[in-house]
């Protein structure tokens, strides 16, 4: 029995057994159906679930309490270095009360800055108590930090042998830190790989598009330059990134963009630039997709609600750094400039005031690191089968007939309520 | 019964003996292929073009992923990048989004029409100093890299950790001539791929020699041809 309505779900055209299953019931899926079914084609997942506004979903969904949106502050002031600090102080506290920390490390950009935080704001002895889960990729992602910072002073484990369901079924003092909401602090790198191809993608556009954006490209951060006068690119580039061999794709885009600007519509966060757009999809939409992935996917069942609702300690998902997120939009804090390297800029100055290398800062770029995960986990786990979590924290998987029926349900009654075109 | 010759020949007819097919030309140096570029896809520039070896440059940019994520190509003999003006360059082709982790890549050749000049990376125009000193350690870092191999194949005779990992035992293994716990090259590699800068590294190369070593005689036979390579005005 489902217990509606759902904490997550998520149709995903990249793993075979759903894909098999949305492909042979494709042509029974209402318009919106289809619609839904081609988010998971775009992007290979479809996990968006708002915490704000108009975004109508195929099922009955809700967002599991204590993950709400903290209300918007215009005169909210803390700096992302204050509150990263604030958050490293918090760390030492549950270590000082009898808490062991596992952290997560990639290598990355977000699991440095809670390293670099740790380092700056515990002692040698409390760092003792934190062990990192890392591999050989965390490693060689940024060597000169881990030889410098990690290598002596922290306990290690090998992420090839010691799973995320491991730590989350050690003692219950265990707490694992996951960086996972970083990406919707910054904006989505789905738009920093749009920016990087704009000349490409406008080079595809007709004529009078085409001059229209090319003077378009200093603007993407620019706050007087509304994302809207993107339009014709956005819908442009979503239709292209789904996949070509449906020609409803053609609408595809059009349809994307309406519900997309339809929620920021009816939402109480300003959004203006097109870096805001990108940040808007990650920070409302997916959030709730980053915020509980790690338990869903590679945690276990009989330990998923312990671990999302009291266990798992998401460094970035503190009320303050969404406060700060909401505020610092299009004054270089997120993306300082127009490449790649730029993005992520306040925490990439933060690592870069405590390590001085200014190659990271500089030339470092964002690496998939969910991959490996999900790559080491496979085996374990049934991962490919998830579709979603219901309100008592029961997984749902396609391989049940009566979640197969409960999807298709939802799939061929959607419709499209946000746009006339 | 066949003749000695036409018994040695044959080898013509084996598949592993026949000539390359054409494409693996680029690879190799041959007069359609002169340079051979280091790609930086978050600078989205040339940041090195070397005319000697490409292998040598796929290894230079392994020895610099510990700072930045790139791109190995070969290069057109037209295409107009030389090293002085390589960081105007970027390229006009859908490379995709390939960094999916930290190793470079090697790519297929770029033809002329898919070099483009676009002037230098448009968030470092504040620092191009900076900029241009970052370029030089990759210089540093594919001029100790030509250099090693040279001074690896001249002298490194004893080394039988290469073949150590085809046997299936755990027996100790002789690094080189040096008496360097993990051999003279290994060591320096690791030097530059830790370093952030051409003096944290050489000094750090000086005191390789500056330790104690076992085998004094060979140490400095290596400490000649390095300088001579690498470190000569």
């Amino acid at each position: 029995m489902i217990k509606l309505p759902l904490y997550f779900h998520s149709i995903c055209y990249g793993w075979v057994p759903h894909q098999e299953f949305l492909k042979t019931n494709f042509k029974d899926f209402s318009d919106g159906g289809k619609f839904h079914t081609m988010i998971a084609r775009l992007i290979s997942d479809n996990m968006l679930i708002p915490r704000d506004g108009e975004w109508s979903l195929p099922w009955p969904t809700t967002i599991i309490p204590g993950y709400e949106m903290p209300t918007y502050d215009k005169n909210f002031n803390l700096s992302f270095s204050e509150i990263t600090d604030l958050t490293g102080i918090k760390t030492k506290k549950l270590i000082n009360e009898g808490k062991n920390i596992v952290v997560f490390y990639s290598g990355g950009i977000d699991s440095t800055v809670c390293v670099t935080s740790l380092l700056k704001n515990l002692s040698d002895k409390e760092l003792k108590s934190v062990r990192l889960v890392l591999s050989y990729d965390s490693l060689i992602e940024n060597p000169m930090f881990f030889e410098k910072y990690i290598k002596d002073k922290f306990t290690l484990l090998d992420s090839n042998t010691t799973f995320y369901s491991d730590i989350i079924n050690e003692s219950s003092d265990t707490i694992p830190i996951t960086l996972d909401q970083g990406d919707s602090l910054f904006g989505t790198e789905f738009g920093t790989k749009m920016y990087s191809k704009f000349y490409e993608l406008i080079n595809e556009m007709n004529p009078e598009a085409k001059s229209k954006l090319k003077h378009l490209y200093n603007g993407i951060t620019n706050e007087d330059v509304h994302y809207s006068k993107y339009e014709d690119l956005l819908v442009h580039y979503f239709s292209k990134s789904a996949y070509k061999e449906f020609s409803y794709n053609q609408t595809f885009g059009r349809l994307y963009y309406d519900k997309i600007v339809k929620n920021i519509n009816t939402s109480h966060v300003p959004v203006h630039s097109l870096h805001d757009f990108f940040w808007w999809l990650i920070f409302n939409i997916k959030y709730m997709h980053c915020a509980i992935r790690s338990s869903v996917y590679y945690g276990t069942e009989d330990k998923m609600k312990e671990g999302i609702k009291e266990r798992v300690f998401n460094w970035f998902g503190t009320d303050d750094y969404q406060k700060w997120s909401m505020v610092n939009n299009n004054n270089g804090q997120k993306l300082n400039g127009l490449t790649q390297p730029r993005y992520k800029w306040a925490a990439r100055k933060y690592i870069y005031n405590f390590d001085k290398n200014s190659w990271a800062l500089n030339y470092k770029l964002k690496i998939p690191s969910l991959r490996n995960l999900y790559v080491k986990n496979f085996k374990n786990l049934k991962i490919e089968k998830i579709f979603g979590v219901d309100s008592d924290f029961k997984l749902l998987t396609v391989d049940n007939e009566e979640v197969r029926d409960f999807i298709l349900k939802g799939l061929k009654n959607y419709k499209i309520d946000w746009s006339n075109k | 019964m066949q003749s000695p010759q036409a018994i040695l020949n044959q080898i013509s007819r084996s598949k592993w003996a026949r000539p390359p097919p054409a494409h693996f030309s680029q690879y190799y140096g041959n007069k359609e292929t002169s340079n051979f570029g280091l790609f930086i896809p978050g600078l989205e520039r040339f940041i090195l073009i070397d005319d000697l070896d490409l292998w040598s440059v796929l290894h230079a940019a392994k020895l610099l992923s510990s700072k930045f994520q790139s791109l190995v190509f070969p290069m057109d003999n037209e295409t107009p990048v030389f090293t002085h003006s390589c960081l105007n360059y970027g390229i006009q082709r859908n490379i995709g989004f390939p960094i999916i982790n930290q190793t470079p890549l090697l790519k297929e050749r770029l033809t002329l029409h898919e070099v483009v000049k676009v002037g230098p990376p448009i968030d470092r125009l504040d620092d191009l100093e900076q900029l241009v000193k970052e370029q030089e350690y990759c210089y540093f870092v594919l001029k100790t890299v030509q250099a090693l191999r040279v001074i690896d194949g001249l002298y490194t005779n004893l080394d039988n950790r290469f073949y150590a990992k085809f046997f299936d035992v755990e027996l100790l293994y002789n690094e080189d001539e040096t008496g360097i716990p993990n051999g003279f090259v290994a060591e320096v590699e690791k030097i530059i791929y830790l370093s952030s800068t051409i003096d944290e590294a050489t000094k750090q190369i000086e005191n390789i020699f500056a330790r104690p070593t076992s085998k004094p005689y060979f140490m400095n036979i290596y400490k000649e041809k390095l300088t001579e390579l690498l470190f000569h005005d």
